[in-house]
C-alpha cells in the first residue's frame, strides 16, 4: 500500500537581516565551533573525549578581512618572471577587490625570498609559493577550533612572539602587523570557530604556467580561482550558465578548456563574496558602506532566497540548489548553493591527540551529524529567479569535490534524487511536472520557506550499472551526433513502464547522460521525444526502429555538460493511461526516447561537439542519420556487458501516484 | 559535569573518523580513469584504520593508515598509509585546523578503493589528488557493495575488475 501525502508550503516574503544571512555555511569551507552548552563525551577504554561541534562556515573575521600576502620569489618557474608572476597576483586580487559589495580585500605587499615559510600554516603570513607537490594549485586556510578566545600577550604559535595585542580603540581593532616583525598580530578578544587566521596558495611549477591563456596553464585563471578559496569559499557545482553558454563559474572545480574566461568573476562567484563580506554590514569600519569607493551595500545589490530541502520529514544536506534568472530567451544558471547544516562529534579540549586516533568520531546514528536542510540563496535584486536542485552524485562531479556537506550526503546515500525544480503552491513528494516553472522571487528581499521536497520517484534505466563518466576521455570515433540531422534512440522494454504503472507510478520525465558539451559549442538538441515503437526487418533485412506513435516532444532541450540533464513531460497526466493501455495491449510494442540533434560538428578529442555516446548492449540503442531510418547500434566494445566508462545513460524517472492502479493479478 | 557516556557496541576504533580536515582548495585537470590507473603506481580495496596528524616546518598533513583488504595492480604490504594535506592541530595554546578543499574525507573503518602514488619513505599520494579515492557504500556478504563518484553507484566487484582489466 502506497501513502500519499501532499505537503504544503506558503511563501511568506519578508526583509532579514543580513547579520543572520551569513549563518549558513552551503559555499563555505565548514570550520569547528563547540556547542554552546554541549557536555563530553566519553567512550569507555578510550584515553581521549569528545563534544558536539556545529560545522560553521570558515571565514576571516571581520577584523582581520583585509588580508596582505607575500610571493615567496626564492623560485619562480623557467618560463616566467618575477614582473608576471606578480602582474598576474595584482590582477588576480583586482578581480575580487572589484566587487563593489564584498568588503574582503587582498593586498599584495610585494615579493620576498622566504623559501623556509612556504606553505607555513600558522605563521601568520600569507603566502604564494611554488612547491613541487602533489596537484597543481592548493589553497590552504588555518582557522581557530572555536570559539577561540585570545588574550593579550599571547603567542599563539608558541615562537616566542606575542601575537595578540590589546586594541586601544576601534581603529586598532584590526589584524595588523603591530610590532613590525613581518607577520600578523590579532587584536585580543573573542574568535569565533572557523576564523581563519592564515592562508597559504602553492603552486606547482611542474605544471606549464602561462600568462597567456593560449601558451599553457593560464596562472591568473588558477590563481584567481585559489583566492576565491582563500576567502573561505567551495567549488560550485554550476557545470554550464545556459543552454547557449557552456562557460562556467570561476569556482568550478575543473580547469576550463577556455581558460581566460576563468580570469573574469561570475554572478555565482561575486555573489558568495559579497554573502559572506557583505558591504553595509556595519556602521564603521571596512564593512561600512564606502560609497566615494564605489561600495554598494549588500542589501542593495542582493537578496536572498531562503529555504530547507526534505524528504518526507528528512532533511537533506549537500543537495545543490541554483538560482536560474530568465533574461528574456535565455534562462541562465546563476547562483548555486548546497543544502544543510551538519554537526561532528570532535575530540574535546586543547591537549594533543594520541597517535593513531582520529580527531572526531561518527555519531552512534549517522543522521544524528545532520542539524537541517536549510539554504540560502543570494540573487541579483530584481530579478525573476526559478529554482531547482538536483544531487551531488558524480554527475557532473562527484561530492568529495565540494564540501563536508556533499561528502556527509554521500555517506548517507542521500544525493541520489533526479533534478527538479521549485513548483510552487505544489512542492511535494507527488509532483507531475517537477519543473522548475515557479518564479519564487520577483525583486522582494527574501523570499522565504521555499522548501523543496524531494520528488518521491523511481527510476528505470537502460542498464544497471553506469560507471564511472568521464567526458575527458571519449575518443572522437564514438561521438555519435554529427553533422546533418541525427537522431539516436534507446528502447525500452515495453515491461518496465508496465510493472511501473501497475504499481502506482507515472512516467513524468527523462534523464539523459552525456548530452553535454565541454565549452565552445551550444549544446543543442532540437528534440526530446517519448514514442512507442516496434522493431521490424528493414530492407537489408536489419532490425530498425518503426514508430508508432509519438507521446511527447520538448523542443530545443538543454545539454548541459556532462551532466544528467532532466526533461519533464508535461502532458504526463493525460499519455500515462492511453500509454499503458497500448503498450499492454500490443506486446510489439516498446517504449523509446529519441534524442535529435542538427549540425552538430565532429570535433577532436579534446573539444568535442555534443557527445552522446552508446555501446551499452547491442539492441537497445538505435540511430538515424539524415532522417533515415533508425537502426541498431553495434560498438565496437558493445560485446562488453559491462561496457565501462563509456555510455550513454538515459533514466525514466515514474512518480509515485498512489494506490496501484490495476493489480498484477489482473494482467494478462 | 559528569561526562555523558555512549555505549557503543562493537569495536569502538571502528567508528572513528577524520575530522573534515576535508576540503583542499585545489582547481584540477580531470583525468580519465584509464589515465588515472595507468599513472598510479598501487590499487587498492583497502579500509581506514588510524590516523595522525603532524605539523613539520609549518607544514600540516595528516597520514591515513589503511589494512589493505585487496591489491588490484602494484606491490604491496598489509598495510598502507596515505598522506592528504591539512588537518586538526593540537597541543598548542590554541587548537586550530588546515583545510584545503576536495581532500578526501576517511573515516575509521571506511572501506575504499584507492588509486595510489608511491611519494617518499614508502608513503603514497592518491592520484590526481582526489580523483584516485573512491568511496565505498555498502556492506555485508549479500549486500551490493557499490563504489560513488559517478553517476549510479556500480557493484564493487565490477569496478575492480574495470580496474584491473585497465592495467
Amino acid at each position: 500500500m502506497f501513502k500519499h501525502v501532499i505537503q504544503i508550503f506558503i511563501i511568506v516574503i519578508v526583509l532579514v537581516s543580513q547579520a543572520e544571512a551569513q549563518g549558513v555555511a552551503g559555499r563555505s569551507f565548514s570550520g569547528i565551533q563547540y556547542t554552546d552548552g554541549a557536555e563530553p563525551i566519553e567512550f569507555p577504554g578510550l584515553p581521549i573525549v569528545f563534544q558536539e561541534a556545529d560545522r560553521v562556515p570558515q571565514l576571516w573575521d571581520k577584523r582581520c578581512a583585509v588580508l596582505d600576502y607575500v610571493f615567496d620569489s626564492s623560485f619562480v618557474p623557467e618560463g616566467l618572471d618575477l614582473d608576471d608572476v606578480e602582474a598576474e597576483i595584482m590582477a588576480a586580487f583586482d578581480a575580487w577587490n572589484a566587487n563593489p559589495s564584498s568588503f574582503i580585500q587582498f593586498n599584495f605587499v610585494g615579493s620576498q625570498n622566504i623559501p623556509e615559510t612556504a606553505f607555513a600554516a600558522s605563521n601568520f603570513v600569507n603566502e604564494i609559493s611554488f612547491v613541487v607537490f602533489n596537484g597543481s594549485a592548493r589553497s590552504l586556510s588555518s582557522s581557530f577550533i572555536g570559539p577561540a578566545d585570545l588574550i593579550a600577550g599571547q603567542d599563539i604559535d608558541n615562537d616566542g612572539d606575542i601575537d595578540v595585542f590589546a586594541p586601544d580603540g576601534e581603529d586598532n581593532n584590526i589584524c595588523q602587523d603591530i610590532d613590525g616583525d613581518g607577520d600578523t598580530d590579532f587584536p585580543a578578544g573573542l574568535y569565533a570557530g572557523g576564523a581563519i587566521f592564515d592562508n597559504d596558495v602553492v603552486l606547482n611549477p611542474e605544471v606549464d604556467w602561462s600568462v597567456n591563456p593560449e601558451d599553457g596553464i593560464d596562472l591568473r585563471a588558477v590563481i584567481t580561482h585559489e583566492f576565491g578559496h582563500s576567502h573561505g569559499l567551495v567549488h560550485s557545482y554550476i557545470n554550464q550558465f545556459s543552454d547557449i553558454d557552456s562557460e562556467e563559474p570561476t569556482m568550478n572545480p575543473f580547469f576550463s578548456p577556455d581558460q581566460a574566461s576563468r580570469r573574469s568573476l561570475s554572478e555565482d562567484d561575486l555573489a558568495w563574496s559579497a554573502y559572506y563580506y557583505p558591504e553595509g554590514s556595519e556602521n564603521e569600519g571596512l564593512a561600512a558602506v564606502q560609497a566615494d569607493e564605489g561600495d554598494i551595500a549588500f542589501d542593495e545589490a542582493y537578496d536572498i532566497i531562503k529555504g530547507s530541502v526534505f524528504q518526507g520529514d528528512q532533511p537533506i544536506v549537500g543537495a545543490a540548489v541554483t538560482a536560474i534568472i530568465s533574461d528574456g530567451a535565455e534562462e541562465r544558471r546563476t547562483v548555486m548553493t548546497f543544502s544543510g547544516k551538519n554537526k561532528s562529534l570532535v575530540v574535546a579540549g586543547a591537549e594533543p591527540i594520541p597517535q593513531g586516533f582520529f580527531s572526531s568520531i561518527s555519531f552512534p546514528n549517522p543522521l544524528d551529524a545532520i542539524v537541517n536542510g536549510d539554504f540560502e540563496l543570494p540573487v541579483p535584486a530584481g530579478s525573476d529567479v526559478t529554482i531547482d536542485i538536483q544531487s551531488v552524485d558524480g554527475t557532473p562531479y562527484s561530492p568529495g569535490r565540494f564540501s563536508s556537506l556533499t561528502g556527509l550526503a554521500s555517506s548517507l546515500g542521500q544525493n541520489n534524487f533526479p533534478e527538479e525544480g521549485y513548483v510552487a503552491g505544489f512542492e511535494t513528494a507527488v509532483e507531475f511536472a517537477p519543473d522548475a516553472t515557479s518564479i519564487v522571487y520577483a525583486g522582494t528581499p527574501t523570499a522565504e520557506d521555499i522548501d523543496f521536497v524531494l520528488n518521491d520517484v523511481s527510476v528505470v534505466q537502460n542498464f544497471t550499472a553506469n560507471p564511472v563518466q568521464d567526458l575527458s576521455n571519449i575518443p572522437t570515433s564514438e561521438v555519435l551526433v554529427a553533422a546533418g540531422t541525427t537522431t539516436l534512440a534507446e528502447r525500452f522494454d515495453r515491461q518496465a513502464f508496465i510493472d511501473q504503472f501497475v504499481q502506482g507510478r507515472f512516467l513524468t520525465g527523462t534523464n539523459i547522460l552525456t548530452t553535454g558539451t565541454e565549452q565552445t559549442v551550444i549544446p543543442a538538441f532540437t528534440e526530446v521525444s517519448l514514442v512507442t515503437g516496434r522493431l521490424v526487418p528493414g530492407s537489408d533485412g536489419a532490425e530498425q526502429v518503426e514508430i508508432d506513435r509519438v507521446w511527447e516532444t520538448n523542443l530545443d532541450a538543454i545539454g548541459q555538460s556532462g551532466d544528467l540533464t532532466p526533461y519533464t513531460f508535461a502532458s504526463n497526466l493525460q499519455f500515462n493511461l492511453p500509454l499503458f493501455i497500448r503498450l499492454n495491449n500490443d506486446p510489439s510494442l516498446d517504449l523509446y526516447v529519441l534524442i535529435t540533434a542538427e549540425d552538430v560538428p565532429v570535433l577532436d578529442q579534446e573539444t568535442f561537439g555534443v557527445a552522446v555516446q552508446n555501446g551499452v548492449m547491442n539492441g537497445t540503442a538505435y540511430r538515424a542519420v539524415g532522417g533515415g531510418s533508425l537502426t541498431a547500434l553495434h560498438m565496437d566494445d558493445a560485446e562488453e556487458p559491462d561496457n565501462l566508462g563509456r555510455s550513454l545513460l538515459i533514466q525514466l524517472t515514474f512518480t509515485q501516484f498512489g494506490t496501484p492502479l490495476i493489480a498484477h493479478d489482473h494482467l494478462p | 559535569m559528569n561526562p555523558r557516556k555512549f555505549f557503543v557496541v562493537g569495536a569502538l576504533a571502528l567508528t572513528f573518523l577524520t575530522t573534515p580536515s576535508s576540503s583542499s582548495a585545489e582547481m584540477l585537470r580531470r583525468i580519465s580513469i584509464d589515465t588515472l590507473v595507468m599513472s598510479s603506481d598501487l590499487g587498492v580495496i583497502a579500509r581506514a584504520v588510524s590516523a595522525d596528524t603532524t605539523m613539520t616546518d609549518g607544514q600540516v598533513m595528516t597520514h591515513t593508515t589503511f589494512i589493505i583488504d585487496e591489491v588490484l595492480f602494484g606491490d604491496s604490504g598489509a598495510m598502507v598509509t596515505v598522506v592528504t594535506p591539512g588537518g586538526v592541530v593540537r597541543g598548542g595554546p590554541i587548537p586550530f585546523m588546515v583545510t584545503t578543499d576536495g581532500v578526501p574525507v576517511f573515516n575509521a573503518d571506511d572501506k575504499v578503493v584507492l588509486l595510489l602514488t608511491e611519494s617518499s619513505n614508502g608513503l603514497h599520494d592518491i592520484t590526481g589528488f582526489s580523483q584516485g579515492h573512491f568511496p565505498i557504500r555498502g556492506e555485508g556478504l549479500n549486500a551490493e557493495l557499490v563504489v560513488e563518484g559517478s553517476a549510479n553507484p556500480v557493484p564493487l566487484n565490477r569496478f575492480a575488475d574495470m580496474i584491473r582489466r585497465l592495467r
